[in-house]
C-alpha cells in the first residue's frame, strides 16, 4: 500500500512541482492522507480532474479506498511555520556542521510559547508531523 | 429499518446545523458526519450485496470502502466525481478528531477549512445522484 501511496505522490508532484506535498498514516482510521498545503487548488477543477484520474488509476482499480488526497489546513499551518522560522536556520547550521536537533531544543521552547503552539513544535526534516497548533492563529 | 434510521439521520442533521450556527464546531462535524453515515447506511443496505447493517463487524472502513465502490461502479464517476467521493475519507478522520482528540475547532474560518467545505461538496454531489 505504501508504495502505490508514494508513487501517487510523486505523480502528483510531477504535476504541480511547487506544491508541497506529503503523507500520513492514521492509524486508528486506517486511512491514508496525502495532503498537500494549498487550499486554492481544493476547488479547481482541473486539479480535481487530475487528482481525480490518479486515484482511479493507483487506487480504486487496485482495490484500494482507504486513502483520500486533500488540502490540510492543521499541516499547513505547521509546514510554513517551519519554513518561516526554522528551514534557514537548519540549513546554515547543517552548512556550519552544528548539532541542529541539540540547537532547536533549546531555542523551540520560548519561540513556541510566543507564538501560543499547544504542545511545541513536532518536526522532522522534509515532514512536519502532527502538531496541536492554536487554531485561533490561523483565523 | 430504513425510515427508522434516516429518521436519526435527519435528527442529526437538525443539530449540526444547531451546533454550527451556535459554534459548536466539533459537535457539529460529529453531528454532519453521522448525518451522512447513517444515509451511507442505508443505501449501502439497499445496494450492496451481502452487506448487513446490523453487523456490528462492519466498521466505518468497511462501509464507507462499499459504498465509495458502489458508488463508483453504479454512475460511472468521472475523475472529478472520484475527487469529490474520495473526500468521505477526510470528513472521517475530521470526525474522529473532533470526538476523540484533543483539538478544538474555534472558528468557522477552520470548521469550514477543516471540514464544511469538503462536507457541502460531497453532499452536494450525493443529492444531485439522489443517493442521499
Amino acid at each position: 500500500m505504501l508504495d502505490i501511496v508514494l508513487k501517487t505522490i510523486k505523480e502528483i508532484q510531477n504535476l504541480y512541482p511547487t506544491l508541497y506535498v506529503s503523507y500520513d498514516y492514521l492509524e486508528e482510521e486506517d486511512i491514508y492522507e496525502i495532503w498537500h498545503n494549498s487550499i486554492d487548488l481544493r476547488n479547481n477543477l482541473d486539479f480535481q480532474n487530475n487528482i481525480g484520474k490518479i486515484i482511479e488509476k493507483n487506487l480504486y482499480n487496485n482495490d484500494l479506498y482507504n486513502v483520500f488526497v486533500d488540502y490540510n489546513e492543521e499541516k499547513t499551518n505547521n509546514y510554513e511555520f517551519y519554513e518561516k522560522y526554522f528551514k534557514n536556520f537548519e540549513i546554515i547550521a547543517n552548512i556550519w556542521d552544528l548539532n541542529v536537533d541539540g540547537m532547536l531544543d533549546v531555542i523551540i521552547e520560548p519561540i513556541t510559547a510566543n507564538v501560543k503552539l499547544n504542545e511545541g513544535l513536532n518536526y522532522k526534516r522534509g515532514k512536519i508531523e502532527s502538531c496541536n497548533q492554536d487554531y485561533a492563529l490561523a483565523a | 429499518m430504513s425510515t427508522k434510521l434516516l429518521n436519526k439521520a435527519d435528527d442529526n442533521l437538525k443539530v449540526a446545523v444547531y451546533s454550527e450556527s451556535n459554534n459548536f464546531y466539533d459537535c457539529a462535524v460529529s453531528r454532519y458526519y453521522y448525518y451522512l453515515y447513517q444515509n451511507i447506511i442505508v443505501y449501502v443496505s439497499q445496494n450492496v450485496v451481502g452487506y448487513s447493517s446490523v453487523n456490528t463487524q462492519n466498521s466505518h472502513s468497511d462501509t464507507i470502502d462499499e459504498f465509495i465502490k458502489s458508488i463508483k461502479n453504479r454512475y460511472n464517476l468521472n475523475y472529478a466525481e472520484i475527487f469529490k467521493i474520495q473526500l468521505i475519507q477526510q470528513l472521517r478522520t475530521q470526525r474522529n478528531k473532533s470526538d476523540y482528540h484533543d483539538r478544538e475547532l474555534k472558528t468557522q474560518f477552520v470548521f469550514k477549512r477543516c471540514f464544511k467545505d469538503n462536507y457541502d461538496t460531497v453532499t452536494s454531489f450525493l443529492k444531485a445522484k439522489a443517493v442521499i
